[in-house]
């Protein structure tokens, strides 16, 4: 495929990297399983004997251990779950178990699953989401042996209400975390909490559940369920012993256009081409597209060529004449699908049937088809560019070979700095470890909120002096009902004090005086006010516009808040799966975008500014400081683009309303002494961007947050209330503010402040020692995209002295710490 | 850093520091006790309370009903409780959701031997004292003999509540079984037209005429408790606790003369509406009950001019309950008679027509008269149109 000539027209192969098959290594049943649970698995799936890790993380599960398994997509670590707690259902009817799942469709996906192997043990397993009504809620509640949720539902509705669950927590035995991986940086801390308060509830209704965790390849599956349960141990179970066929990951480059400005052919044709070739061997595939733009472009894109070639027209960059024959287009339109988030379950199940039972046979897709989805095997995935990290890279490439068949995987990589650097070092990719997953249970702005609906669930009772508290409620680590895991006894008792003080907590002390209770007042529950993916605004519904037809009114599909102005402002052309929408008008208040199917020849894309300052200094040290900060985005205007050239054919403007998000940021600015020690201007701005990315990153790892619940900024002004520009989108901006005596700002994304900048700022030593770490543990020898950043490196004004750059990087890190009075 | 100081730095932490009202509490150690409880012969304090708390005379006065009789007409009318003992149950709360605090528990208990009215009410002074003060509430219930239990829309909240925090506290709540009396579900269905609400208040205005003076808004009464915990004991004996009290004793107290009006009424129903509502399958009474319940109604319907269509709705429901009781009586000629009588009022009613046509062909073998009715229904049923054409051809009658 890779020798075709439309292939070799395009693209250059950078990279090949094949892995030889493996033969499985199987192990016999554990023999704590009951035969019938073992049948049910050879008749329902014709699984005879496990794979030799699945046997072996049973074992740890038949032992009561905690077990967190890391192995490769498809390598059967449901089994591992599922064969152990029908298991226990078959012994013991009251036993029960609760598995978290990050998404709805995930958990509605592992309860059929689940169905179809345990229907005939007389296990009931249910779901219990938003999307539940409510006399299956109480059936769910009253006989499901399996409750299957995720971490949201089971804060703001399971937990407060734990008294009507008390049948589920009284015989809860296993608590099974599914996709570990997901849950980091400020989601995970906010997980973590509630999981703690499980815990409490777990203990107080007598129970303690074993826990299941399964992970994705990270580099510290162990430590994230540790951090995470406030477990001590795990078993960790990562040798994968499924069979795998031969895998060959092939890294492409489109090629260059211009050889004078290194300008190469778009990313998203190559994408097409070779998806294209994919499809004509008949081969099922599966293209991860980076945003969900790039997959409605390529839906098209394909569906247009297969059409086209059905009815023997040859298909190239030109745009197409006429429509092609209207079956030819049916049959494309079921043979390629597009999937991501903002369709409506209706059409995502559909698509997942379709693919799993290979009447789709190309499917376009964002991170939405990553995670455990039951979609079958494909034979290929192409990665439409670098997914940003090795984890997202390995846990999509997986999903490529079934059951011992060959899989190849094909990543396009686009022009952005990024992905370049991938191309110029691919041994980084195929040979460094993944990444590391973290979380931070203690960050304040996530502990205290949680701490007060543990009190509104059960109250906290900590001695007040010289007493003890009975011997049952402070062992086995999580503290009882009374204590919170991974934090002793003593500093939980300052803290609820603390908290007793400042009135965020409601102290009593019993009449002996021997004990303080702490509880939280108030009817509803604390945890309506705690959203833990940050605030939640209404969705935008796009609504059909189809006076005489039937569709009239129907909803086509979601869209959230947050991208409404970029998606859905008037003229916008909004696709769904290939087909084009014009939206006509739009009901900001009522939240619907009223659209009409065209047939148009464009997409549009709207121009996005997005700018940060301070509002209120809360702490100036020097030339450094923290404060409340604004980060706006304004949508002036969208650009037309034509569909396959991308040629820029027209402007139109938008009037929609900013988005303001008010939350924390730090700050240090470049004195102009300090600005001195990197003398020429062009290199300072390149150094001052380059600082920037490490200490955001520095700051990722040290409030152990994701690097996405941090953003930073650069702007010139320095004054207080002037606008920065936000990294690292719009880097030709960016470059025009690091001019100058610059200001680098260190933002939480999070509405509100997450607590990750102030502790950032407030640790400054060893956010800047974390960064000269970052920047001397790179390998590469004047600073790349990895440690410095995309802007950094950017192949423009800036990039001429990368010899420099490292040591300015460096000057610059002493000169603003020394700034940063602490 | 410890994580006390990393609270202190922390937004949360500022944010109630410029604005401690964002959840009021008090600290320190208090010696207040945790529940204080009321028990007293209802004649006594209480009905001094209630006369307080009401404007001029109530329609049949301020007294109590004899609690013997009134657990016999319970039973008889609504078909439960075995005992006679009756326990009106009312709770105040601090809202509706989920982890709701129940901090006025009052009772009513009519002792059917002695034949008097005890009143008791436990109110929560502090939020340590929850658990102590079900305890002995259910403690006080669960040592009674077998008792009858009375509330207004206890089956859907207030017995949940005390449930679901009885077992928060981990204890038993095994008092609250037995028969209960939602006094709800027959109020409605007595006195429920569609127009207004049956709310407890609005009931006892339009059925004892009683008005309440200075009683606390429902609204207001969770925003109490909250108040109550900060205050000192002194301010809560002057505040807006007490009035909350007083609003449950008034609860009780209208609550036991409804259910005596609701079973007055059902015994005698004076209306169509509350013959219906007595024959209502949930007041589970004999057919025999039934029949003799609504015949009046149905029977005094003269023929000859259209009742309104609100009757006319009615008298169908009444027509229905009659014949559903005469099919299991096995009484087929009464049951003609009311199916009969039912297509005068409600011409071509499909399930009267149905029945009556299945009827006069199995049980009479009246081809003919079946035809003709199945024939005037306004759903014929095609298929058995087309059976008794056959059958009546196959004998040369048609």
């Amino acid at each position: 495929m890779l020798e075709s000539l439309e292939f070799r027209r395009v693209a250059e192969v950078v990279a090949v990297e094949t892995t030889p098959a493996r033969a499985g290594t199987y192990s016999p049943w554990p023999t704590f399983l009951r035969p019938e649970v073992r049948a049910a698995w050879a008749r329902e799936e014709g699984i005879e004997r496990p794979y030799a890790h699945q046997a072996e993380a049973m074992e740890h599960i038949g032992h009561g251990r905690d077990v967190v398994l890391a192995t490769s997509t498809a390598s059967g670590k449901s089994l591992c779950y599922q064969a152990p707690l029908l298991d226990a259902v078959a012994r013991d009817p009251a036993a029960r178990a609760l598995l978290l799942f990050p998404t709805k469709a995930l958990a509605r996906d592992q309860v059929e699953a689940m169905r179809k192997v345990g229907g005939s043990l007389g296990a009931g397993m249910g779901t219990f989401d938003g999307d539940t009504p409510p006399d299956q809620r109480r059936a769910t509640r009253a006989r499901a042996h399996f409750v299957a949720t995720n971490p949201d539902m089971l804060h703001q509705s399971i937990l407060p209400a734990h008294d009507r669950f008390s049948a589920l927590f009284a015989g809860l035995r296993f608590v099974v975390l599914d996709e570990l991986h997901t849950y980091r940086g400020v989601f995970g801390g906010h997980v973590a909490n509630v999981l703690r308060r499980l815990w409490r509830v777990c203990a107080r209704y007598g129970s303690r559940p074993q826990i299941i965790a399964c992970s994705a390849t990270i580099a510290n599956p162990a430590a994230l369920a540790m951090a995470l349960t406030g477990r001590e141990e795990f078993e960790l179970v990562a040798r994968d012993t499924s069979p795998k066929g031969p895998r060959s990951f092939v890294i492409v480059n489109p090629k260059v256009t211009d050889e004078v400005t290194g300008v190469r052919r778009d990313y998203l044709k190559v994408s097409r081409v070779v998806t294209n070739e994919l499809r004509k061997a008949g081969a099922g595939t599966l293209a991860f597209c980076r945003t969900r733009k790039a997959v409605e472009l390529l839906t098209r894109y394909l569906r247009e060529d297969e059409a086209l070639e059905r009815v023997g027209v040859h298909t190239g960059d030109a745009p197409v004449a006429g429509p092609a024959d209207a079956g030819a287009r049916a049959a494309a339109n079921s043979h390629v699908r597009g999937y991501r988030g903002g369709y409506l379950p209706d059409r995502r199940r559909e698509v997942e049937q379709a693919l799993r039972s290979g009447e789709a046979q190309v499917v376009a897709a964002t991170n939405a088809l990553e995670l455990g989805i039951d979609i079958g095997g494909v034979d290929a995935v192409v990665l439409a560019g670098y997914p940003g990290t090795r984890a997202a890279t390995w846990q999509r490439a997986g999903r490529a070979g079934r059951r011992g068949q060959p899989a190849l995987n094909i990543m396009v990589l686009s022009s952005r700095p990024l992905d370049q650097a991938v191309a110029a070092d691919t041994q980084a990719l195929f040979g460094r470890s993944v990444e590391h997953a973290r979380v931070d249970p203690s960050n304040p702005e996530v502990l205290i909120p949680h701490l007060r609906c543990a009190a509104h669930e059960l109250p906290f009772e900590v001695p007040t002096s010289g007493a003890s508290l009975p011997a049952e409620d402070t062992g086995r680590g999580e503290g009882g009902s009374h204590g919170w895991a991974g934090i002793a006894p003593a500093s939980l008792g300052d803290l609820l004090e603390a908290l007793g003080d400042r009135g965020i907590l409601h102290r009593e002390v019993d009449t002996a005086g021997d004990r303080a209770r702490f509880f939280a007042l108030g009817a509803a529950s604390p945890a309506r006010q705690v959203n833990m993916r940050g605030p939640v605004e209404e969705n935008f519904e796009v609504v059909e516009q189809a006076p005489d037809r039937a569709e009239h009114g129907r909803v086509l599909a979601e869209v959230n808040f947050e991208d409404a102005p970029l998606y859905l402002h008037p003229g916008a052309i909004y696709p769904l799966e290939g087909e084009t929408y014009e939206v006509r008008r739009l009901d900001w208040d009522g939240r619907k975008a009223y659209v009409r199917a065209v047939d148009s020849a464009y997409y549009t894309e709207a121009i996005c500014h997005l700018r940060v300052r301070i509002l209120e200094p809360v702490q100036v040290r020097g030339d450094a400081g923290l404060g409340y900060a604004q980060v706006a985005r304004a949508v002036p205007g969208f650009k037309k683009l034509r569909f396959r050239t991308h040629e820029n054919i027209g402007f139109g403007p938008v009037n929609l309303p900013d988005l303001d998000l008010h939350t924390v940021a730090a700050w240090w600015r470049l004195s102009p002494r300090a600005a001195a020690s990197v003398a020429l201007p062009e290199r300072r701005a390149a150094a001052v961007l380059g600082v920037a990315h490490l200490l955001h990153h520095a700051a990722a790892m040290l409030t152990m947050c994701d690097v996405r619940d941090l953003g930073h900024a650069v702007g010139s002004g320095g004054q207080e209330g002037s606008w920065a520009c936000v990294g690292p989108h719009k880097t030709p901006a960016l470059e025009m503010e690091a001019w100058g005596h610059p200001t680098i700002y260190l933002y939480d994304v999070l509405s509100g402040g997450a607590g990750l900048s102030g502790h950032a700022a407030r640790n400054a030593r060893q956010l800047f020692d974390r960064a000269r770490r970052l920047l001397d543990g790179c390998r590469c020898g004047a600073g790349c995209v990895t440690c410095l950043g995309a802007e950094s490196s950017h192949g423009s004004s800036l990039g001429g002295h990368s010899a420099h750059r490292r040591a300015d990087v460096r000057t610059l890190l002493d000169a603003l710490e020394a700034g940063d009075s602490v | 850093m410890s994580l006390v100081a990393r609270f202190e730095r922390s937004r949360i932490a500022r944010l109630q520091a410029q604005d401690p009202a964002v959840v009021d509490g008090v600290t320190g150690p208090s010696a207040r006790a945790s529940f204080t409880t009321t028990k007293e012969a209802w004649d006594r304090r209480p009905a001094q309370l209630l006369r307080g708390g009401i404007r001029g005379e109530p329609r049949g006065g301020w007294g109590l009903p004899d609690p013997r009789r009134l657990g016999l007409a319970l039973t008889q009318t609504l078909g439960v409780g075995t005992t006679h003992d009756i326990v009106a149950l009312d709770v105040e709360t601090t809202g509706l959701g989920a982890g709701t605090v129940p901090f006025i528990i009052g009772v009513l208990v009519g002792d059917a031997v002695a034949k008097t009215w005890t009143f008791r009410q436990w109110t929560l002074r502090r939020m340590g004292g929850e658990g102590p003060m079900l305890e002995d509430c259910l403690a006080y219930l669960g040592g009674r003999r077998a008792f009858t239990l009375l509330s207004y829309n206890g089956k859907s909240f207030d017995i949940p509540v005390l449930r679901g925090r009885a077992r928060r506290v981990s204890v038993d709540a095994f008092a609250l079984r037995g028969p209960h009396v939602d006094l709800l579900h027959p109020a409605r269905r007595l006195w429920d037209s569609g127009r207004g609400s049956c709310r407890l208040q609005r009931l006892e205005r339009a059925r004892l005429g009683v008005v309440r003076v200075g009683d606390i808004p429902g609204a207001e009464i969770p925003e109490v408790f909250w108040e109550s915990l900060a205050g000192t004991d002194e301010a809560l004996s002057s505040g807006r606790l007490p009035r909350v009290e007083r609003h449950n004793a008034i609860d009780l107290w209208s609550l036991v003369r409804l259910c005596e009006e609701v079973v007055g009424r059902m015994g005698a129903p004076a209306a169509l509406r509350e013959a219906l509502a007595a024959a209502h399958p949930r007041a589970r009474q004999s057919p025999a009950r039934v029949i003799q319940l609504l015949r009046p109604w149905t029977d005094n319907e003269p023929g000859d001019r259209a009742p309104a269509v609100g009757q006319r709705r009615l008298l169908e429901v009444a027509f229905r309950r009659i014949s559903e009781a005469q099919r299991k009586h096995g009484d087929d000629a009464g049951l003609a008679r009311t199916l009969e009588a039912w297509l005068v009022v409600a011409p071509g009613d499909p399930r009267a027509s149905e029945r009556l046509a299945i009827l006069r062909e199995r049980r009479f073998g009246d081809l003919i008269g079946a035809l003709r009715v199945a024939r005037s229904s306004r759903e014929p049923c095609g298929r058995r149109i087309a059976r008794l054409q056959r059958r009546l051809r196959s004998r040369g009658l048609l």
